[in-house]
């Protein structure tokens, strides 16, 4: 049985060495979950992102699924992928948006809980975004945020909000935009992605 | 007022009218499935569920035939939340008949039809209302559980879609959608490995639960033969102890 570090999940079994031992969380809940907080997007400096991107040979796509191991991942051969990327590839193809997975075994795939609305980090180029692609782009997470309402169950569990993060990359430089809010305003993180580094991005 | 047939059976010709006679039949399928009727009354109910559930299934495979797409998929939506009700009244009578286990087993199902219900019916009151009654349920039923989620590692190039059998995520069909009257799986033939076990409290699948610790049955409260023999020599070195 193969073992792989870094999930970020709360425990694993190594079945090669029998230990049982805890791994730390990755810090972000991305299930729906009632919360308010002032600012609905958080835009930081993200120096793994690209630096990872780089370190793989990997150019950075257009628009993107990462790993959910890639800031521990070894090589892209270890990548593994949340269960709902595949439905995040079919929802962009519906609106016309090819998103890819990163590295070239992009195969694997996470069976756990929750699985039908774990959000998957996501990775967007700094370039398509203001070179044409941000309205692509809007009616994809609007198309997402509908795809995620319809698997929220009961109509009380539909006003509950989520948390999404989205990575931008410019060169070797990258941003990551931590959004926290209702489903439906999903789509605003375009805006905020255009935006991340710094208000004339668009002369870039 | 909704026509019958000769066995006294509601005739139901669209889901409009599947729907509105569901509503009617929903407050006395919650009044009797909860209160204390007799096991008869519970399985009469039962008995017209199922007839439903029939009816729903022939509805979809007809549209189908006929080409009606759309309809099909309002029949599937339909047959969902008729099944939620058969598999509640079903709970509950393995629940009167002391099967917890076995009615535990039923109640997650249900649960699951329930909530696809809930999400294929957003304007259809009674589908929202049953997942949370069912929840209530559970906890009012059963004792808290714990329950084991896995994580596996599959091979997305293996897993195949079961609307157009098309394997690696190729094809544009969403898993939980109903085309033509069919809801959409991802068949999954190749698990590389087991990632992780972990002890959750909301997990995908709550029939994967902790069913024993120390001797006793964590659904019931029972102990098992092997406990119950350790707990009678310790009652009898109790005794002698006092004496």
């Amino acid at each position: 049985m193969r073992s792989i570090d870094g999930y970020g999940l709360s425990a694993r079994i190594d079945m090669k060495e029998h230990k049982f031992e805890r791994t730390d969380l990755d810090g972000l809940d991305r299930r729906p979950a009632v919360i308010a907080l002032d600012k609905p997007i958080v835009v930081e400096a993200d120096e793994t992102v690209a630096a990872r991107l780089e370190q793989f040979g990997i150019n950075a796509p257009r628009a993107s699924v990462l790993p959910r191991n890639f800031a521990v991942a070894n090589s892209p051969e270890d990548f593994v992928y949340e269960q709902m990327t595949s439905t995040i590839r079919i929802l962009g193809r519906q609106v016309g948006l090819e998103i890819t997975v990163a590295g070239p075994s992009g195969h694997h795939t996470i069976h756990e809980r929750d699985h039908e609305i774990i959000i998957p980090v996501m990775q967007f180029a700094h370039a398509f975004l203001i070179e044409g692609g941000a309205t692509i782009t809007v009616s994809f997470f609007e198309h997402l945020a509908r795809h995620l309402e319809s698997r929220c169950g009961r109509r009380e569990a539909r006003e509950y909000e989520a948390a999404f993060e989205l990575v931008v990359t410019r060169g070797r430089m990258a941003k990551r935009l931590t959004y926290r809010g209702p489903v439906q305003g999903l789509p605003s993180i375009v805006e905020a992605a255009r935006t991340a580094f710094g208000a004339n991005s668009d002369d870039c | 007022m909704i026509a019958k047939d000769d066995a006294g059976w509601p005739l139901v010709n669209t889901p409009a009218d599947a729907l509105q006679q569901l509503a009617a039949d929903y407050e006395a399928h919650c009044i009797v499935a909860t209160l204390s009727f007799s096991t008869h009354k519970k399985r009469a109910v039962l008995s017209g569920h199922e007839h439903t559930l029939i009816e729903c299934t022939r509805a979809v495979a007809g549209t189908r035939a006929a080409g009606l797409d759309d309809l099909a998929s309002e029949w599937r939506r339909i047959e969902e939340f008729v099944r939620a009700l058969q598999g509640e009244m079903h709970m509950w009578i393995l629940v009167s008949e002391h099967k917890f286990r076995a009615a535990w087993d039923m109640l997650v199902t249900t649960q699951g039809s329930a909530y696809w219900a809930a999400c294929w019916l957003p304007n259809f009151e009674p589908a929202q209302q049953l997942e949370e009654h069912l929840s209530i349920v559970e906890r009012v039923l059963f004792p808290k559980q714990r329950f084991f989620s896995p994580a596996m590692i599959i091979n997305e190039a293996e897993v195949e879609c079961s609307i157009c059998h098309v394997r690696g995520g190729e094809c544009n069909h969403v898993a939980g959608d109903i085309y033509a009257g069919e809801v959409a799986h991802r068949i999954i033939h190749d698990i590389e490995g087991v990632r992780e076990i972990s002890l959750v409290e909301n997990p995908a699948d709550k029939r994967a639960r902790a069913m024993y610790y120390d001797g006793m049955d964590l659904l019931t409260g029972e102990l098992t033969g092997d406990s119950t023999r350790a707990e009678n020599k310790s009652k009898k070195r109790r005794a002698r102890r006092i004496r």
